[in-house]
């Protein structure tokens, strides 16, 4: 890391949120906005996702073009609406947002590859929180990032139950 | 942000011009990051030291408040009686002494650093449990921590996970944001930061005493 002497200034720095339309996502989108949000930060929102996992992988039976065709309308409306909210949020705290999607079958590995090719100095993650034993489940995709991840990475919780 | 612009060489005109901006005029959101209270999980392990210069150089502002909090476990108590009793007394209070005296020596080092970043207020923490994760997330709660800091392993192409046993434990039992601070990313032929792996696939320097080096500086 850059390291500089005296009153440091930050450089201007590129945060990757991962977000998936859910509460816990959005949960993290506003813990980042309220604690590390700086003017001037480039932050760029990375959805993953894909067509229902039969059409696209083979399978004995074939899926006809309509199938495809409006699993792909329907994921392409999903996203299109999340990109929406998710842009109008950034507008109306002026942020500087950039959407940014990738088709994968394994969101884990995506967000990963996606913070490595945007050279992200930082992930911000949600997660669902704690399960039945005080362990929380971070779900699988969180569990593969913060192994895998070669970008520091946030992860944030659920806010306490009121 | 409350920390003044510095006179960087080389900065651009537009990076200056963000910085008198942001100070000028704050945003919603520059209001929004004031007064966090930063709890950073130091040990004597370069991955520490790593966590607090990435927290130093990329996140901290003037009003933070940091704490740094230091978790040791108790040296272990081996039974005796007897002559053999006496001697293990004296044993284990040498071995508290010395847990004692690294402690000061990291905070030395640590507030080292602190300075070379201008960062000036930080409060220690030194706890001893078995579990240094469970420790680290009740000092979390006593400060009520908008952020814990902690620093990864880091064990490289080896090894598949970067975690630690303690960042595991504390990742997955806190209630509050935790940040893991993984190494640069690195090719897979070398080990960036003086990591060097022995044929074993032991770090043969990964877990160097950070606070040792501090006090030979200080001769």
């Amino acid at each position: 890391f850059c390291i500089m002497g005296g009153q440091s200034s930050k450089p201007q720095q590129r945060v990757l949120i991962a977000v998936d339309g859910s509460s816990h996502s959005q949960n993290a989108f506003d813990w980042y906005r309220t604690n590390l949000a700086t003017p001037g930060e480039d932050v760029i929102l990375f959805h993953t996702g894909s067509l229902p996992s039969h059409l696209v992988a083979p399978t004995g039976i074939p899926a006809s073009d309509s199938d495809v065709r409006q699993a792909e309308e329907s994921l392409r409306k999903r996203v299109a609406r999340l990109e929406e909210s998710m842009m109008e949020q950034c507008k109306q705290h002026s942020m500087q947002c950039r959407w940014k999607y990738a088709d994968s079958l394994s969101p884990g590995p995506a967000v990963v590859d996606a913070s490595a090719e945007e050279k992200a100095d930082l992930v911000v993650m949600g997660t669902r929180g704690l399960g039945t034993i005080r362990r929380t489940i971070l779900g699988s995709v969180s569990e593969f990032v913060i192994s895998h991840s070669r970008r520091p990475v946030v992860v944030v919780p659920p806010p306490p139950q009121q | 942000m409350a920390s003044p612009p510095a006179a960087i060489a080389g900065a651009s005109p537009e990076s200056k011009a963000q910085l008198q901006h942001s100070k000028a005029s704050p945003t919603a959101d520059e209001q929004a990051v004031q007064n966090r209270s930063i709890l950073i999980a130091i040990d004597r392990s370069r991955h520490s030291e790593r966590a607090l210069r990435w927290y130093a150089s990329k996140i901290h502002s003037n009003e933070d408040r940091v704490v740094f909090v230091n978790v040791t476990e108790p040296p272990d108590l081996a039974l005796g009686f007897g002559m053999a009793g006496a001697a293990v007394a004296e044993i284990y209070t040498k071995a508290v002494e010395e847990t004692v005296e690294a402690a000061k020596r990291l905070a030395v080092n640590v507030k080292t650093i602190c300075r070379s970043f201008g960062i000036e207020k930080i409060r220690f923490l030194e706890r001893i449990s078995h579990s240094p994760g469970q420790a680290i997330i009740e000092a979390a709660e006593e400060e009520q921590a908008d952020l814990i800091i902690l620093g990864s392993r880091g064990v490289g192409v080896l090894r598949r996970t970067f975690l630690g046993s303690v960042s595991d434990y504390v990742l997955h039992h806190s209630r509050r944001s935790a940040v893991l601070v993984v190494p640069a990313e690195q090719h897979h032929h070398s080990e960036a930061g003086g990591q060097h792996y022995s044929v074993q696939g032991k770090p043969a320097v990964e877990d160097q005493d950070v606070g040792d080096q501090a006090a030979k500086k200080e001769g």
